[in-house]
C-alpha cells in the first residue's frame, strides 16, 4: 500500500513537472490587448479611435459615417460636443473628425460655431428666409442670424448666392447692411416718406416723422438719401447727431428768412427773443449766416443795424459838441437791455475815437465833462454865501483845527504805520478807533476788491460812501441832497422820468467829492484872505504900539539924561519919580488899549499869552510906585517881551532927529497956546532947557521954579528977568483969589507972553 | 483580492491530515498535495497567469523552485525554497526567497517571507484542508504582488537579463 502510494506520488510529481513545463496557453489578456493596440497606434501602424467607455476601437471611416448619420438624424446640423457624446468618442476626436469632414466635403458640410452643418440644411433655411422676404417685403439678416444661431455674413452670403435666381430684386439698406428689401417694399416706403416730407411745412424732428409713418429709423434715412439723390426732397436735414436731427423744409427756411428780413427792415435791429419765438434757436449764428449779418453788431439780446447805430452816434456827437448829457437807453429800441446799451456805447466811442471829455454814469449815460463843469460851477457859485457864513461863524476854523489835530494824532500814534492808517481811514474805518478794529478790517478787505468803483459804486453801501467822503474831507460843505436839488433844477433833467433818478444819484455821488474838495479849496482861500486881513490889522496895531512904546522909552531915556543935568539929587529923585509915573501911566494905557483891540479881533489867542501880559502889567504898575528907575526898566522889559516888541539900540543920529522933533513939537505947542500962561511958562522952560543942555526934560508945573533955577546960570539977566517975572505972575495968578486981581494979573501975563514966546523962539545958546 | 479568491476556490481542498512523520498517511497527503498543485498550475496556465515552478525531494519534505513577477514588461525571477514542518499541516510551511534576504523588512532571517496577519488564522481555520498550493496562492502570491514593485522602485531589486523559456 505504502509503496504503491509512493509510486503514485512519484507519478504525480512527474505529472506536476510535466504540467509545469507545458507552455501556458498563449491567450491574450485584455490588458495585453490594450497594450498591444496602444503600441500599434503609437507606432502609427494602426489608425483607430477609442470609444469613451474604453471598450471599443472604432476606425475613422466608420466614425465619419456614423457622424454623417447622426447629423442627418439631428436635422442637418449637430453640435460637435453632442456628436462626440452620441458617437462615444473624445470631443477632440470628434472635433478633428468634423473638421476633416468639412475639409474633405466642402460642398456638403461646414463647421460654424462649433457645429457641423450640412448644406442641405442651409438650403432649407434659405428657402425659409426667401419665403419670408417675399411675404414681408423686408428681412433683417441680424434677426435671422439670432433666430438660427448662425453668423450674419453666412446668411448674407447665402442670400447673395441666391439673389440671382429670385423673381424679385433684393435691396440692401445702405445704413443698415443687415436689412434686405424687395423692390416693391422699398418703393412703398419711399412713397410714404416722400408724402410725409412734402406735407411738412415747419421743422420736424426726424423721430417724429419716423414715428408718424411707423417706419424703421434706418429705413427712413436710407429712403431719405435715395430721395435726396433723386432731388425729391423739398428741404434739408440738420446735422445728424445720433438720430436727433431735424428736417427743415425749404418753405420754412424761406418764410423764416422773409420774416427776419421784414423784421430787420422795419426795426433796423433783430431781437433774439423774437427770433427764438419763431423757432430760430441760435439767433446769433443765424444772423451771421445771413447776407446782412456783416453789417449787424451782435449784442446780448439783439443784433443792431447800422442805422440805429448812426442815429445814436449822431446823438452822442451832438451831445458832446453841445456839452450836455445823453442816456443811450433813450435812443435804442425798447428791447435793448443795459448790457446792450453798454456794448453799443463802447462800440460807438471806440469807432468814433472819442475817449476824453466825458464821464459814463449808470453804465449807459454819457455826461460830458463840460456839462459837469457847468453844473459844478453853478453849484459852487450858489455855495459862496454858505461858505462865507461857515467861515464867519468860525465853524470852518474849528473843523480845520480838529482836522489838523486828528491828523497829528494819527501820525503821533503810529508814525511808521501812518500810511496804513491813512488807507484805513479812507476805507471808512473810524479815526483812532482801536476798539473798532474789526470793522476797519472788513472795510479794508472790501476796498481791496472794489477799489475801482469807489465813486460809481451803486450798491447798498452808498450811504457808507458818503460817510467815507465826509471823513476824507475836513468837513462837509455841500451835502448830497443839495447837489441833487441843484441838479434836479437843471433844465435837461426836468423833463426826464423817474428812472433817471439813479443817474442823478450817480452824478451826485460823482460830484460830491469834487464839489466838496472845490468848495473846501474856496473856503480855504476865503478863510486865508480873511485871516490875512485880520492878521494885517493886528500887525499894524502891534507895530503902532511898539513904535509908540519905543518912542516913549527913548523919550524916557532922554528925559533921564536931562534929569541928570541937575546937580541936586533930591531934585533928580523928584523929577525921576514924576517921569516914571507919567511915562509908565502912558505905557499902561497904551498896552491896555492894545490888548482890548487884540481881544476883539482874535479869539484864538491863548489865555496863557494873555496871562503873561497881565502879569507884566501888574508888575509895571507896582514898579511905578517905587522911585527906582531900574525896577521900572525891568518891568518895562518884561512887558515888552510879553508883547513881542523888540527893543532897539539907541541911534545917535536918530536921537538928534528926535530932539529936533521934540523941539519942533514943543515950539508948535507953545505957539498954539493962547491964554494958559502956566502952560506957556512950562513949555518955554522945557524948550530952553533943551536948547541949553541938548537934552529933553519932562516936568510938571511944580518943577518950573527948579527949572528956572537951573536956567538962571545959562540965561542973560534980561532974559532970566523976563522969565522970572512971568513965573512970579503965574504964581500970583494961581494964588490970587480976587477975580479983579486975577484979571489984572492975566492981562499982565498976556502982555508978557509974546515976549516969553519970542524969547524962547529966538533963544540961541550963547 | 477577487482574483485571489477566485483562484483559491478553484484549488481543490485536501482531506488527509498527516505530516512527514506519519509514515502511513504521509504519501496519501503528498498525493493530495500534488493533485492540488497540478490543478492549481493548470488553472494558472489556463488563465495565462503562470508564475512559479516547483519541485520537491523524493520524500516531499523539501521543496524548491522559482517564481517570477512581470513589471513593466520585464520578468523578475527569484528562487523559492521551503521545508515541510514536522507539525504540518497544523503549521503552514515557511516559504523563503533567499535572494532577497536582508533587502526588505517584510522578511525573517533566511529570507522567509512575513506573511500577512490574515494568513495564519486562515490557515489554522482550514487545517487540514489547505496545502502547499494554498500557501503559495494566499501567502507568496500576494506578498510578491505587494513587495516586488516596491523593491524594484527602490532599486533594491534590479532586472537581470536572463535566459527565459
Amino acid at each position: 500500500m505504502s509503496s504503491s502510494d509512493w509510486n503514485e506520488v512519484k507519478l504525480l510529481a512527474a505529472d506536476f513537472q510535466r504540467i509545469q513545463l507545458t507552455t501556458s496557453s498563449q491567450r491574450l489578456g485584455e490588458r495585453n490587448c490594450v497594450e498591444i493596440v496602444a503600441k500599434l497606434i503609437s507606432a502609427k501602424l494602426l489608425d483607430v479611435v477609442f470609444t469613451t467607455d474604453g471598450k471599443e476601437y472604432v476606425t475613422p471611416v466608420h466614425l465619419t459615417k456614423e457622424l454623417k448619420d447622426e447629423a442627418y438624424v439631428q436635422g442637418g446640423r449637430i453640435n460637435i460636443l453632442d456628436a462626440a457624446r452620441a458617437l462615444k468618442v473624445d470631443p477632440d476626436v470628434a472635433s478633428n473628425l468634423c473638421e476633416k469632414l468639412a475639409k474633405d466635403e466642402p460642398d456638403d458640410y461646414c463647421i460654424v460655431h462649433g457645429q457641423l452643418i450640412g448644406f442641405t440644411y442651409l438650403d432649407q433655411i434659405a428657402e425659409d428666409i426667401l419665403d419670408k422676404l417675399e411675404q414681408n417685403g423686408y428681412i433683417n439678416s441680424l434677426k435671422i442670424s439670432q433666430q438660427f444661431d448662425l453668423p450674419v455674413d453666412m446668411i448674407d452670403s447665402m442670400l447673395e448666392k441666391r439673389n440671382k435666381n429670385l423673381a424679385f430684386n433684393l435691396h440692401k439698406n445702405k445704413n443698415n447692411p443687415y436689412l434686405y428689401y424687395t423692390d416693391s417694399y422699398f418703393n412703398s416706403i419711399k412713397r410714404i416718406v416722400r408724402g410725409a416730407l412734402l406735407a411738412i411745412t415747419r421743422p420736424v424732428l426726424c423721430t417724429a416723422i419716423i414715428n408718424q409713418c411707423s417706419l424703421d429709423e434706418k429705413e427712413f434715412f436710407t429712403v431719405f438719401e435715395s430721395l435726396l439723390a433723386e432731388k425729391q426732397v423739398p428741404g434739408i436735414l440738420t446735422d445728424r447727431i445720433g438720430n436727433a436731427c431735424t428736417y427743415v423744409p425749404n418753405i420754412h427756411t424761406k418764410t423764416l428768412n422773409n420774416w427776419v428780413m421784414n423784421f430787420y427792415s422795419n426795426n433796423n435791429y433783430l431781437d433774439y427773443e423774437a427770433m427764438n419765438s419763431v423757432g430760430i434757436t441760435d439767433p446769433i449764428s443765424y444772423i451771421s449766416r445771413m447776407q446782412l449779418g456783416k453789417e449787424l453788431i451782435a449784442l446780448t439780446t439783439c443784433s443792431v443795424g447800422p442805422k440805429i447805430l448812426d442815429d445814436i452816434s449822431a446823438a452822442i456827437e451832438e451831445c458832446i459838441s453841445s456839452g450836455t448829457w445823453i442816456d443811450i437807453m433813450d435812443f435804442v429800441p425798447v428791447v435793448f437791455d443795459t448790457k446792450d446799451g453798454v456794448l453799443v456805447l463802447e462800440y460807438l466811442l471806440k469807432k468814433n475815437k472819442i475817449s476824453k471829455g466825458f464821464q459814463i454814469f449808470d453804465d449807459t449815460a454819457l455826461v460830458t465833462d463840460k456839462f459837469i463843469e457847468v453844473q459844478s460851477e453853478r453849484i459852487i457859485n450858489t455855495l459862496d454865501t454858505k461858505i462865507k457864513k461857515i467861515i464867519e461863524s468860525g465853524e470852518y476854523e474849528n473843523a480845520l483845527i480838529n482836522w489838523k489835530i486828528q491828523q497829528k494824532l494819527a501820525e503821533d500814534k503810529n508814525p511808521e504805520l501812518s500810511r496804513k492808517e491813512e488807507r484805513k481811514k479812507k476805507s471808512g474805518g473810524k479815526h483812532g478807533g482801536g476798539t473798532q478794529g474789526r470793522e476797519t478790517k472788513i472795510k479794508a478787505v472790501k476796498k481791496k476788491y472794489g477799489q475801482k468803483s469807489k465813486q460809481h459804486d451803486s450798491d447798498s453801501d452808498e450811504q457808507e460812501n458818503k460817510l467815507v467822503a465826509s471823513e476824507q474831507f475836513m468837513m462837509e460843505i455841500v451835502n448830497a441832497d443839495e447837489i441833487r436839488k441843484n441838479l434836479e433844477n437843471e433844465e435837461s433833467f426836468k423833463d426826464v422820468d423817474e428812472d433817471k433818478n439813479s443817474l442823478i444819484e450817480k452824478i451826485v455821488s460823482y460830484l460830491y467829492p469834487i464839489l466838496n474838495k472845490e468848495s473846501l479849496r474856496r473856503s480855504q482861500e476865503i478863510y486865508d484872505q480873511v485871516m490875512a486881513n485880520r492878521m494885517g490889522d493886528l500887525r499894524k496895531v502891534h507895530q503902532d504900539i511898539s513904535c509908540k512904546l519905543l518912542l516913549l522909552l527913548s523919550d524916557l531915556h532922554q528925559y533921564i539924561k536931562g534929569i541928570q543935568k541937575f546937580d541936586n539929587t533930591e531934585t533928580q529923585g523928584q523929577l525921576t519919580s514924576f517921569l516914571i509915573k507919567s511915562i509908565g501911566g502912558e505905557i499902561l494905557e497904551m498896552v491896555k488899549c492894545y490888548l482890548e483891540l487884540n481881544k476883539a479881533q482874535s479869539k484864538s489867542k491863548s489865555n496863557q499869552y494873555d496871562k503873561k501880559v497881565v502879569d507884566a502889567i501888574e508888575k509895571l504898575q507896582k514898579s511905578l510906585t517905587s522911585k527906582l528907575i531900574d525896577d521900572f526898566h525891568v518891568a518895562v522889559d518884561e512887558l515888552l517881551s510879553s508883547l513881542d516888541i523888540v527893543q532897539k539900540k539907541y541911534d545917535r543920529k536918530k536921537e538928534r532927529e528926535h530932539l529936533q522933533n521934540n523941539r519942533q513939537l514943543l515950539l508948535k505947542l507953545l505957539s498954539d497956546i493962547e491964554g494958559d500962561s502956566a502952560q506957556v511958562l512950562l513949555i518955554a522952560t522945557q524948550i530952553l532947557f533943551q536948547s541949553i543942555t541938548q537934552t529933553m526934560i519932562r516936568v510938571s508945573g511944580k518943577f518950573v521954579s527948579v527949572l528956572l533955577g537951573f536956567l538962571q546960570k545959562h540965561l542973560s539977566d534980561q532974559d532970566f528977568f523976563i522969565l522970572q517975572n512971568y513965573h512970579d505972575l503965574v504964581v500970583q495968578l494961581l494964588k490970587a483969589e480976587d477975580l479983579e486981581e486975577k484979571n489984572n494979573i492975566k492981562s499982565k501975563l498976556e502982555e508978557t507972553t509974546p515976549n516969553v514966546k519970542n524969547l524962547v523962539i529966538n533963544f540961541k545958546k550963547s | 483580492m477577487e482574483n485571489t479568491k477566485k483562484a483559491l476556490s478553484s484549488i481543490p481542498l485536501l482531506k488527509t491530515k498527516a505530516g512527514p512523520r506519519d509514515v502511513d498517511l504521509w504519501p496519501q497527503r503528498l498525493k493530495e498535495e500534488y493533485q492540488s498543485l497540478i490543478q492549481y498550475v493548470q488553472n494558472n496556465k489556463a488563465a495565462d497567469n503562470d508564475w512559479f515552478r516547483l519541485e520537491s525531494n523524493k520524500e516531499g519534505t523539501k521543496w524548491f523552485g522559482k517564481c517570477w513577477v512581470f513589471q513593466n514588461q520585464l520578468k523578475y525571477e527569484f528562487d523559492i525554497e521551503f521545508d515541510i514542518p514536522v507539525t504540518f499541516p497544523a503549521t503552514a510551511p515557511e516559504i523563503a526567497l533567499p535572494e532577497l534576504d536582508g533587502k526588505t523588512a517584510k522578511m525573517y532571517r533566511g529570507g522567509k517571507i512575513c506573511l500577512s496577519d490574515h494568513f495564519k488564522p486562515l490557515w489554522a481555520r482550514n487545517v487540514p484542508k489547505f496545502g502547499i498550493s494554498h500557501a503559495l496562492a494566499l501567502g507568496l502570491g500576494p506578498w510578491l504582488a505587494v513587495e516586488i514593485p516596491e523593491l524594484i522602485q527602490k532599486g533594491v531589486v534590479k532586472y537581470k537579463e536572463k535566459e527565459d523559456n
